[in-house]
């Protein structure tokens, strides 16, 4: 397992995230959005956690042009 | 001929011969939908005058001695994402339908049509297709024509109902996670995902390039197959389209499962659902006589990869409409979305990375067996705006969870066939028949088997 063993982040620390990076993007995120946009980063940030968690051989080509 | 349960097949049977005119056919499709749409709210464009011209050129050429296609005189509908000529491609959007008229039908859609089918509208949608429930804020829910306070699935709902409620024979979808196999499961429908590549989406609105397929809903088998032989063919206007030539399909499906290894997928595929989903695998798989049980690598890890990607593409292709006009999105997809937006670059990577492992495991898998059985779904149709489901005793939101176990099949593109299943008097549940990459025809073989044996079926409602 890769080194991504400390706890997820909790709401406040996502909530400062979206809000850094609302302005980056050029996004605004009206009050009554945040929490529904905090809800779903929260879901993809787990998802992405135990993608992260499987450790992959340096070698591994990604696949965004899929062949199957 | 009741056209509200005739085949495609029957009404190729019928218009080809002469005996019955295309332009009949159309005319009682139409008058079919204005008395039956209002209760499902499967179509949100009907073209009535264009299918009236388009089959009467039809019964003309047909007077004339020329030869009927595969298809002749096939009513059918497309998910409102597909390019009708003269239409704004709205993609279930309220953003879209400002967009200029499209010049030209969807490359499926002229397929379709050179093959003697008549276009007759366009079917709602879940908005910009980031659903599985067939609700839509702008046009309405698609219903459920077994149960019309049930949802459709999505997103692509319309084509699921329109099929199950006998508006057409034929629909086109597209899935991107699971958005013909879920509808099919709550609908009753048969449905077709063909391998990722396999047929063009050319002239159709995307939404994750990564995993979008395009493919048919039909209540026969030998329709979906028939559709399918039609569609398929290289199109350097996708570039993901492959550039093999057609497999056709038709004349194999009465092979049968014969000299087919099939084996039902366990772990992941076998929890985290209701009784009933595994169960309705369980009737397929006896009446197939599979007793064989295989484990599908990580498909969990697939699935939460396939999230990954599907929130941080789908961002990429929306970001100036979120910037521009975030206030007119389904706000249940802007919310989404915006947080997809946010995905740092090196977790898509990560995810697409592992994608590659995915499918270096999953297709030796195919080594040991042909076609792998699984759930389409984890529940039935639940009630429309609910927005929580219960799985394995846990309370989790409806939208995402529902295509649980089709996401980790699409993500790498593999082929499924999803049949309809009804284990009591209540609404039905979807099996997915999953075939190595290029082989539908096993995974239509499969499925005619199933129909013939009476173990799959897809009714019409009785509206």
């Amino acid at each position: 397992m890769s080194s991504i063993t400390q706890e997820t982040p909790d709401d406040a620390a996502l909530g400062g995230y979206i809000d850094a990076a609302a302005p980056m993007l050029g996004l605004i995120v009206a009050a009554d959005w945040r929490p529904d946009v905090l809800l779903h980063l929260k879901a993809i940030t787990a998802a992405a956690r135990l993608v992260q968690a499987y450790p992959l051989d340096d070698a591994l080509e990604p696949a965004p042009v899929y062949r199957a | 001929m009741d056209l509200s349960t005739a085949t495609a097949t029957d009404i190729v049977a019928s218009v080809a011969t002469r005996a019955v005119s295309a332009r009949a056919i159309v005319t009682g499709t139409l008058a079919r939908i204005a008395a039956i749409n209002p209760f499902v709210n499967a179509f949100t464009n009907v073209v009535a005058t264009r299918a009236l011209a388009t089959a009467e050129a039809l019964d003309a050429r047909l007077a004339r001695g020329e030869p009927a296609g595969a298809l002749a005189g096939v009513p059918f509908a497309v998910k409102n994402l597909f390019d009708i000529e003269g239409l704004p491609t709205r993609a279930g959007s309220k953003i879209n339908r400002t967009l200029p008229p499209a010049t030209q039908d969807g490359a499926l859609v002229r397929r379709l049509e050179a093959a003697g089918a008549i276009l007759v509208g366009g079917l709602n949608m879940g908005e910009y297709a980031y659903d599985f429930t067939g609700e839509n804020v702008h046009d309405g829910a698609s219903r459920n024509p077994h149960a019309l306070d049930h949802m459709s699935g999505g997103s692509s709902g319309g084509s699921g109902s329109a099929v199950a409620a006998g508006l057409v024979p034929l629909a086109l979808g597209s899935d991107t996670n699971g958005s013909i196999r879920v509808p099919s499961a709550f609908c009753g429908t048969f449905g077709l995902k063909p391998t990722y590549g396999r047929l063009t989406r050319a002239g159709s609105f995307p939404f994750v390039g990564s995993f979008d397929h395009l493919g048919p809903f039909a209540r026969a088998v030998g329709d979906l197959a028939a559709a399918y032989d039609a569609m398929q063919g290289p199109d350097p206007a996708d570039p993901a389209t492959t550039s093999r030539p057609p497999d056709l399909c038709t004349g194999l499906l009465d092979q049968g499962s014969d000299g087919l290894r099939i084996a039902v997928a366990g772990g992941y595929f076998a929890r985290g659902g209701d009784a009933e989903a595994f169960r309705a695998v369980e009737q397929v798989a006896g009446a197939l006589g599979v007793t064989r049980r295989v484990e599908i690598f990580e498909a969990a890890r697939a699935r939460a990869a396939a999230y990954v990607i599907t929130a941080s593409e789908g961002a990429t292709l929306h970001l100036d409409r979120l910037r521009d006009a975030a206030g007119d999105f389904d706000p249940d997809v802007r919310d989404r979305l915006i947080a997809g937006a946010m995905i740092p670059g090196v977790w898509v990577e990560r995810a697409q990375k592992f994608r590659r492992l995915y499918r270096d495991k999953v297709l030796a898998l195919f080594d040991e067996v042909d076609v792998i059985l699984a759930p389409s779904t984890p529940c039935r149709a639940p009630k429309i705006g609910q927005k929580t489901i219960v799985l394995d005793g846990v309370t989790v939101a409806a939208r995402p969870n529902i295509g649980v176990f089709t996401q980790p099949i699409s993500f790498i593109g593999l082929p499924v066939v999803a049949v309809p299943v009804w284990l009591d008097d209540g609404l039905p549940l979807g099996v997915q028949v999953i075939a190595a990459p290029w082989r539908e025809d096993h995974a239509l073989r499969v499925a005619r088997q199933l129909e013939r044996l009476g173990a799959v079926r897809a009714p019409v409602a009785a509206l």
